[in-house]
């Protein structure tokens, strides 16, 4: 009997269709019936179709024939024909075979994961070669501009396939994409085949490829010649598209249209809405909008169509307050789950791990990523663990870490669950030098997540349900990789980075595939997913080039050129464009979102796609309108506060910073630059992040201990630079001071070694400098005769009675500081200047010496406020460059007895200087010149205006009813509360978890 | 409110949650099922071990157990074939014909898909055949249920339902019911009008 096949005009809804025909000529009541076979291309239409056929059979109980997606059958059928059916192994591990297929010659080991991201590109390739019903021949000449080791592959082509599936032959593995393969091999030895065939129905195909229609050809003939009845639907409108046309005749196939008596409704045309949009959040927006409206009482009312399933995660969120259920079937990519991020840091941290020490940083996001803190109910001390550990780290600020060094300093009562988690999350990762210890660490891992999963088996929560899914694709697909002996036999040794690189890739490439219940609620699907489905409603989104038509995978090795080479069948975009009319015309409604952008400007997507264009073309041209809607960003974007307002509580914590601790001159550094991150920082007291190995903030400490190391030697004697030159004593204290800061332990050798030279080199151009002072200046005879250190890292304070009225009253304010170096500077003119240096590392620093001649001659402001603020902070300089050496100096004035006892108020002058030892040219940065006039102005000012500045900052604290935030860039990209202060802007409150 | 998502979570060796037992008894009903349903009563070594292979082939991970399993599935053929059960099975199914294998039905009263095991016919009789591998799992409920299910097919039919148990090897029979109504048409289309099977 000859098989027949029937077009279905998409718009009369395919699936009911068939059923009306089935319903016409099959007795349900029979049991026979169930050895009716009705094969779909997707699992999901399968379902529908069932749904639809109980729906319309008018019995109390009856028999259903087989219904089953195309896979599923030729899985079944090679099952029955096969003696032995081969053995089905999860996909992943076709790259170890491949792997061991290579040639095992040439440059091909030398770096084996190169070739694990080499294999992956050369499986699509046997897979293409394999759906064409072809064995992959070598290719000669492939093109100079692959890397060697493609070209190598490319060369030895046939023989790495041949050996790939001769170890599959001889181990009996098979994997699902193959099936077809080994089915066609089984016709070949039987006659009898396809018995328990009754009938045949092939539903919604539209192309096979070769290896497919060459088995097709050889069912259609066993079941001709068994009399069995085979009937082909299409889903098509008469005339058929080209693509289609182009199997009917591959298949020797009549067609025609279904009789219009099965049809399940009449042709109508779909109203189209066409809606672009800015952003994700807007067309997510709009999605949620249209749904709100919406009751869901059958599954085929509405379903949302990702082509990207990308969409999915912005999507997810607008949907939670539906009072339907949703159902997601799509493959979900796992590489952004944080299980799977976690695990990717593991390894990571093995391949960069030296002996038993580990990168202190990595160490740190292994032991404190959050999924770590799910465990607490099981693990109690884990909190107090991992803050113990962080406390340690930052204090000694390596950047390599031990278990032996944590474990030293650690207490005790945490000693036990640091073993537990450093075994899991470290030792177990060691040394994973064969496939045995790879499977026992992965399941250790997966054994010590036990607990949590089976106490919240009953979440529905998405994220538990996504983590659940991934937890069982790698115990499906990765584990058991590890544990089939024969994949791992006869392979080249194998060094530890080796299987980290596998893992890594493994883990990486997983994709989750989603299986909701189609039968109820929302469907969120993938497009290839629609397929055959008839809904009411459709919102399509993302239909962008790129995304549909999806912009075609980029493996190197499958080119239209290479396909060429190889010949393989090159195709564009017409099965896309099947699959797309063919959505719209099954559909009563369809919604359409696309991200308006011009040409090469989207980042996530290309410009509108060929589809739209083509839909507004055709509108136009008919002089039909379509529904167009632009979104713009239509999300709520709060105002953004700009003040943190002032409590009473606030208040009185300031008064008692004032009075109990006092204000230093960071404090008040802090509160000019910007009052909120003053709240932040003293009111909230929120530790910035610190940095485990900041490499700039070691040096320099290690100059500030230097110099005090250095100074302090000559204390109170005069010293000159040239004689420092000519005897060198500071190298030997260079020289130990390294020693015990242990450099080797916080940076890389190369940064060890330069930066040693580079602390040398800039001491010694210093003392240079210096001693060129000592020498007669050109522009006058006067030079440097000699330099008294009198104060090395001194702690200065100074409790200040109120120069201005402050509400609320308050008595006193305690102001310090801890200057770097003060002594005396001793002029050959007999003019000795009282100088203050702070040793600064940043070459930006500066002073600004006319920004002083105006401060001094002005005085605070009369009101508050933000402007009055910033006036303040302006004049104290660019970034307030003069205001830590003024502070300096004014507590000098207050402390003159202890420093300089009886020297301050004779004929000297005073100074204070920024030095950055790196500034070769001028390393000495003056707040003014040593100029005894200047030197009286300055004073005075210190003396007389500069408390009343100081006592200014203070009432603007006390008074001004908010905090202000003063946003300027670039000065918030670099502040350490500046995701704080952001969060707090948008939400007015702030978040410190 | 949560996200109300659903999405059909799959097992987890990690919760052990699909079980030994749970394998061997899929393995088993499909050996048993091929061997029945064919009426090859005296398979051989080789067949057995073909059939559990087959069987096997539908677990796509390869499994730590796979061997346990094959030795497992063999044994516990082997023993049924050397008890009395399989003597009853022939019994039983001697002159029925044709037996379908897990056929897949729809029971509009209960509103249930139901998916019996093994179904028989004889002379205006039908057999049904569950398969168990311990008779503490056997869900009279269920089995009362398909009985209902080919009762209202088959109104005019006697209706019988065993189980069979793999352990202890044991054919148990559970219920029979009664032709209700008395039909003179051929019984293999119950109602007149209806077609022949797809034409």
């Amino acid at each position: 009997m000859k098989a027949q096949a029937y077009l279905v005009p998409p718009s009369s809804h395919f699936l009911n269709s068939l059923v009306n025909f089935l319903l016409s000529h099959i007795n349900f009541e029979d049991p026979e019936t169930s050895g009716i076979y009705i094969i779909l291309p997707t699992k999901r239409a399968t379902l529908f179709l069932r749904h639809y056929l109980i729906q319309k059979i008018n019995r109390k109980a009856f028999f259903l024939p087989k219904i089953q997606p195309w896979e599923d059958f030729l899985l079944e059928t090679y099952i029955y024909l096969a003696d032995n059916p081969k053995t089905l192994l999860p996909e992943p591990a076709k790259t170890l075979i491949f792997l061991r297929s290579v040639p095992q010659r040439n440059k091909l080991w030398e770096e084996p994961e190169k070739l694990l991201y080499w294999s992956s590109l050369f499986l699509e390739v046997f897979e293409e070669f394999e759906k064409e019903g072809r064995i992959p021949t070598n290719l000669l000449y492939p093109p100079e501009d692959l890397p060697l080791q493609a070209r190598e592959l490319f060369e030895d082509l046939r023989s790495t396939y041949e050996a790939y599936k001769k170890f599959q032959e001889k181990n009996g593995f098979l994997f699902l994409s193959e099936v077809l393969g080994e089915l066609k091999a089984c016709l070949s030895e039987k006659t009898d085949n396809f018995s328990f065939i009754k009938g045949l129905v092939m539903a919604g195909f539209v192309a096979f490829r070769e290896a497919e229609k060459q088995f097709l050809a050889q069912l259609m003939e066993n079941l001709d010649r068994l009399s069995t009845t085979v009937n082909f639907f299409f889903e098509s409108q008469n005339p058929p598209p080209k693509l289609l046309q182009e199997t009917l005749k591959g298949l020797g196939l009549p067609y025609e249209v279904l009789p219009q008596k099965f049809h399940e409704r009449v042709s109508r045309k779909t109203r189209l809405h066409l809606i672009s949009f800015s952003d994700g959040e807007s067309e997510a927006y709009k999605v949620e909008e249209i749904l709100k409206e919406a009751q869901i009482s059958k599954p085929d009312e509405i379903a949302i169509v990702l082509p990207k399933s990308s969409t999915l995660m912005p999507l997810l969120p607008r949907l939670k307050d539906l009072s339907f259920h949703i159902n997601i079937t799509l493959p979900f990519p796992a590489r952004v789950l944080p299980l799977n991020r976690w695990l990717i840091l593991i390894l990571k941290a093995q391949k960069e791990r030296k002996m038993k020490a580990y990168p202190t940083s990595l160490f740190l996001q292994i032991f404190s990523f959050p999924l770590l803190r799910l465990f607490q109910r099981d693990y109690p001390l884990l909190e107090g663990l991992i803050k113990n550990i962080r406390d340690l780290s930052q204090k000694r600020r390596n950047r390599f870490i031990t278990k032996e060094e944590i474990e030293e300093n650690l207490e005790a009562l945490y000693q036990d669950s640091f073993c537990l988690v450093y075994r899991i999350l470290f030792e177990n990762w060691e040394n994973l030098d064969s496939p045995n210890r790879t499977f026992t660490a992965l399941s250790s891992l997966l054994d010590f997540l036990w607990p949590f999963f089976e106490r919240e088996s009953e979440t529905e929560e998405i994220n538990f349900l996504l983590t659940r899914q991934f937890l069982a694709e790698i115990e499906r697909k990765v584990l058991p990789l590890f544990k089939i002996t024969s994949l791992w036999e006869e392979l080249p040794p194998l060094e530890e980075r080796f299987f980290y690189h596998l893992l890594e890739s493994l883990l990486l490439s997983l994709e989750l595939p989603l299986y909701g219940d189609p039968l109820k609620g929302l469907q969120i699907l993938g497009f290839l997913e629609s397929r055959l489905l008839s809904f009411k409603k459709i919102l399509l989104l993302d239909v962008n080039e790129g995304a549909l038509p999806p912009s075609t995978n980029l493996n190197p090795l499958l080119t239209d050129e290479m396909k060429t080479y190889l010949k393989l069948p090159i195709f564009k975009n017409e099965l896309w464009d099947y699959y797309f009319e063919r959505l719209l015309d099954s559909t009563d409604e369809a919604y359409l979102f696309y991200l308006e952008t011009k040409k090469g400007r989207g980042e996530l997507l290309g410009e509108p796609s060929r589809y739209v264009l083509k839909l507004q073309w055709l509108a136009e041209s008919a002089k039909k309108n379509i529904t167009k809607e632009s979104i713009k960003l239509n999300a709520y974007v709060p105002k953004e506060v700009e003040s943190i307002k002032k409590e009473d509580k606030d208040v009185e914590a300031l008064i008692k910073i004032l009075q109990e601790n006092g204000l230093s001159r960071n404090a008040l550094e802090t509160y000019l630059t910007c009052p909120a991150k003053f709240y932040f920082s003293y009111l909230l007291d929120i530790s910035p992040r610190d940095e485990i190995s900041y490499e700039e903030k070691e040096m320099g400490r290690f100059i500030h201990k230097f110099f005090e190391s250095f100074f302090g030697k000559y204390l109170h004697q005069p010293i000159r630079f040239t004689d420092i030159l000519r005897e060198a004593p500071w190298k030997e204290i260079f020289k130990k001071l390294w020693l015990s800061y242990h450099f080797e332990e916080k940076m890389d050798p190369l940064s060890v070694y330069l930066t040693r030279k580079i602390a040398l080199a800039s001491i010694e151009k210093y003392f240079l400098y210096l001693s060129s002072l000592e020498s007669p200046q050109s522009d006058t005879n006067r030079y440097l005769e000699s330099t008294i250190t009198t104060g090395l890292e001194k702690r200065l304070e100074f409790m200040a009675n109120p120069s201005l009225p402050i509400k609320p009253s308050i008595n006193s304010v305690k102001f310090y500081g801890i200057i770097d170096w003060v002594g005396l500077r001793v002029f050959s003119d007999d003019q000795a200047f009282c100088l203050i240096l702070d040793f600064k590392t940043g070459l930006n620093t500066k002073t600004g010496p006319k920004t002083l001649s105006k401060l001094i001659k002005s005085t605070p402001p009369e009101t508050l406020g933000l402007d009055s603020l910033q006036l303040v902070g302006n004049l104290f300089g660019d970034n307030l460059c003069n205001f830590q050496l003024l502070f300096y100096l004014y507590l000098l004035n207050k402390n003159q007895n202890m420093i300089l006892p009886g020297q301050w108020n004779g004929c000297f002058g005073i100074n204070a200087a920024y030095v950055t030892i790196t500034d070769f040219e001028k390393p000495e940065k003056l707040i003014c010149e040593f100029d005894v006039k200047k030197s009286d102005s300055l004073r005075h000012f210190l003396e007389n205006t500069f408390q009343d500045y100081l006592f200014w900052i203070v009432k603007h604290l006390l008074e001004e009813p908010e905090f202000h935030m003063i946003i300027e860039e670039p000065k918030c990209s670099y502040c350490d509360y500046k995701i704080l202060c952001k969060t707090y802007r948008k939400k007015g409150e702030v978040d410190v978890t | 409110m949560p996200l109300n998502v659903m999405i059909n979570s799959r097992p987890l060796r990690v919760l052990h949650q699909r079980t030994f037992s749970q394998r061997l008894g899929e393995i088993l009903h499909f050996c048993l099922g091929s061997i029945l349903s064919l009426r090859a009563f005296d398979p051989s070594e080789k067949e057995i071990q073909s059939l559990i292979n087959k069987a096997l082939a539908y677990h796509h991970e390869p499994l730590e157990d796979r061997v346990h399993l094959r030795d497992e599935a063999s044994k516990i053929l082997q023993n049924i074939q050397k008890a009395n059960l399989w003597k009853d099975l022939q019994n039983l199914l001697e002159n029925k014909f044709p037996i379908y294998r897990e056929l897949e039905g729809y029971f509009g009263l209960e509103e249930k898909l139901l998916r019996p095991d093994l179904l028989a016919k004889g002379d205006r009789e039908w057999l049904l055949l569950e398969f168990k591998l311990k008779e503490e799992q056997l869900n009279e409920e269920q089995l009362t249920l398909y009985c209902s299910f080919l009762k209202t097919i088959f109104p005019d039919h006697t209706i019988k339902v065993y189980a069979v148990i793999f352990q202890p090897p044991k054919l148990k029979f559970i219920k029979a019911l009664s032709p209700t109504r008395d039909y003179h048409e051929s019984p293999s289309l119950p109602r007149t009008t209806q077609l022949s099977l797809f034409k």
